[in-house]
């Protein structure tokens, strides 16, 4: 995964070279995700919210919209949880938010960069059941999780930027995350 | 933390004191151990207080995504590029497992990386990348440059049936590359689609001893090859990637970096840019090395203590026909379920035990349906690793989409059996011959590895 403010990737074009004829890039969503809604409300606008450096200052987000999420150095962040993944924390920001699950089903957080993202329910990390990411897409990384009804603790973490685009939506068939 | 290893160090001291009266299949073997999370890997010894701690900072290591140099406060993880394939070894080792295989038609996903290698250039023990585009074709880039190309993949399906009627499907795969930067690739370019391969248990791997490499179980028409390549000066016996292309797990790792992340170190202190990319030479770095050698240590570490997840259809099923039809197929010729190995345990001590990676580490022809192609199309002859089969299992039970061979081309286990032919097609006609409860046996054994 890679932030696509960093990095550029070839624009589709049609050239005819090497061991094949080809036509460029696929259009996003060739993973077979049907990302319809994430790429509508990345392409909007988003709410501005500053996440908290830790739970009790942490915002309420709900589910079918896009936030701009203003982090905190990772090191001044107290998380729910440890982070599921371990990683060097060398110049990384991180942010706790609550999320407002409305029914109980299977939900995508989609984010624009590369973040590490947890979702702990009373104090417990929630397995992630399947992911994706598209390089150029936008969104760029999306992780689905089955989630029960209720406010459960959203972390992100490990990237070297200040800000994050994230929404919560659920999955267009709530019985697979695809 | 206890200084014994793990596994099978009891049975292999009684095997000792009884004067190895355990037989062979009955012996534990070394290496395995439960993943009950995959974000937590296991080692295969336990480790000292030290050894630990290096380990977790390998861990880290691994799952780091790097940035480009100069960005503000990145500390130590700065260099990333400027052309690269992945920013992070977990984008396609994630926590140490075979990257994520296409599951249909479109751009290749990150860990697969097509390789480049000239044909005519370099020398069979020093190879040589495609004069432009060096070893690897760079899928990304960053802001300001151009990838080198893109990669997608179309699969053709091809349709078969066993002896007894049952009809099979295996999709072929065509790599079509495209927007090259600088051009078309050299016509005696190979083009080498290659997943990432698994991580766990290569420490065990490498501590299999030369001699037990040389000296194949199975003569004759599956007995293989092995290739050797200059290593820091020393001619050193190739036993990792899908070809035996690096020697050791740092050679492994520091080529990936290298490569793959536009990474130096102090193994490597080039990346993948050639002298025809001027713009990728002209970027700054992250650094000299940009991989510190406390980082680099601490991930060769890392993977070098990695054990083998344990399946968790191990227990009660290991000895079921499967196992005899393995052996009597042929399989086990070149999947050879038990090496010796040598290992230093956290005390510096030497043990001596065996492992069951189902691999010999030798090289073999599989045929032309699996061989790679040269840039012009045409198909070169291509001898593989035997892949180590340990691992299975785990990733059966975990992979929602598991696909397997050196570029996900097989969906299922069954299908990788049918891709095997040249010095394999023996083994796999047996197995097409097999009656349907026969093959699906095999294959429920194997899903216990």
């Amino acid at each position: 995964m890679r932030s696509s403010r960093r990095c550029t990737w070839v624009a589709p074009l049609a050239l005819c070279v090497g061991v094949a004829c080809a036509r460029a890039a696929e259009p996003c969503g060739a993973a077979g995700w049907n990302l319809s809604h994430e790429q509508a409300l990345f392409a909007g606008a988003a709410i501005s919210v500053r996440a908290g450096a830790r739970l009790a200052s942490a915002p309420t987000l709900a589910t079918e919209r896009l936030y701009r999420l203003t982090l905190t150095a990772q090191q001044e962040v107290t998380f729910a949880h440890t982070p599921g993944k371990v990683a060097l924390t060398d110049g990384a920001y991180a942010g706790v938010a609550r999320i407002d699950i409305p029914s109980t089903g299977t939900y995508r957080v989609a984010i624009d960069r590369p973040f590490w993202i947890d979702i702990v329910d009373r104090g417990k990390l929630i397995n992630s059941t399947d992911f994706t990411g598209e390089r150029g897409c936008a969104p760029h990384k999306i992780v689905a999780y089955a989630l029960a009804a209720g406010t459960l603790v959203l972390q992100v973490s490990g990237q070297v930027s200040p800000r994050v685009e994230i929404s919560i939506t659920r999955a267009p068939d709530s019985a697979s995350a695809h | 933390m206890g200084h014994a290893l793990r596994a099978g160090a009891v049975a292999l001291a009684l095997a000792a004191a009884s004067g190895g009266g355990l037989c062979a299949q009955a012996q534990a073997t070394l290496g395995r151990a439960a993943f009950p999370d995959s974000h937590d890997p296991q080692t295969y010894q336990p480790l000292n207080p030290s050894g630990q701690a290096r380990f977790d900072l390998g861990h880290a290591v691994l799952n780091t995504q790097w940035v480009p140099a100069g960005t503000a406060g990145a500390g130590r993880r700065d260099g990333l590029g400027p052309l690269f394939n992945a920013d992070s070894c977990d984008e396609c080792h994630n926590e140490g497992a075979r990257g994520r295989g296409p599951a249909r038609d479109g751009p290749a996903p990150a860990s697969i990386v097509v390789e480049l290698r000239s044909r005519g250039r370099g020398r069979p023990d020093a190879p040589a990348g495609d004069p432009v585009y060096g070893h690897v074709l760079n899928t990304s880039a960053l802001q300001g440059l151009h990838p080198e190309g893109t990669v997608t993949i179309r699969y053709r399906a091809v349709s078969g049936r066993y002896p007894d009627g049952e009809p099979y499907e295996l999709r072929a795969p065509r790599y079509l590359l495209a927007n090259l930067r600088y051009g078309p690739l050299a016509a005696d370019t190979i083009v080498e689609p290659r997943i990432a391969p698994q991580l766990f248990g290569i420490g065990l791997l490498e501590a299999v001893p030369l001699r037990a490499i040389l000296a194949p179980s199975a003569r004759g028409p599956t007995a293989g090859t092995v290739a050797w390549y200059r290593y820091r000066g020393e001619l050193r016996l190739g036993r990792f990637d899908w070809q035996d292309t690096a020697v050791s797990v740092r050679d492994q790792t520091t080529q990936a970096f290298a490569r793959e992340m536009g990474l130096t170190s102090q193994d490597l202190p080039h990346d993948d840019c050639t002298r025809a990319e001027q713009d990728c030479l002209a970027q700054p770095n992250g650094g000299t090395p940009e991989v510190s050698a406390e980082l680099l240590d601490a991930v060769v570490f890392f993977q070098s203590e990695l054990a083998v997840p344990e399946s968790p259809r191990r227990a009660g099923s290991a000895s079921g026909p499967g196992r005899a039809l393995f052996a009597m197929l042929g399989c086990a010729d070149c999947h050879r379920p038990r090496l010796p190995v040598v290992l230093n345990d956290a005390r510096g001590e030497a043990h001596s035990g065996f492992i069951a990676p189902y691999t010999d580490l030798r090289l073999h022809d599989l045929g032309p349906g699996l061989a790679d192609a040269l840039a012009s199309g045409a198909k070169v002859p291509s001898r593989w690793r035997t892949a180590p089969l340990w691992g299975l299992g785990y990733r059966l039970a975990r992979e929602r989409f598991p696909t397997f061979l050196h570029d996900g081309r097989a969906r299922t286990v069954e299908e990788a059996i049918l891709w095997h032919d040249g010095e394999a097609s023996r083994a796999r006609k047996r197995f097409e011959s097999l009656s349907r409860a026969e093959r699906q046996g095999l294959l429920a054994w194997l899903a216990t590895l």
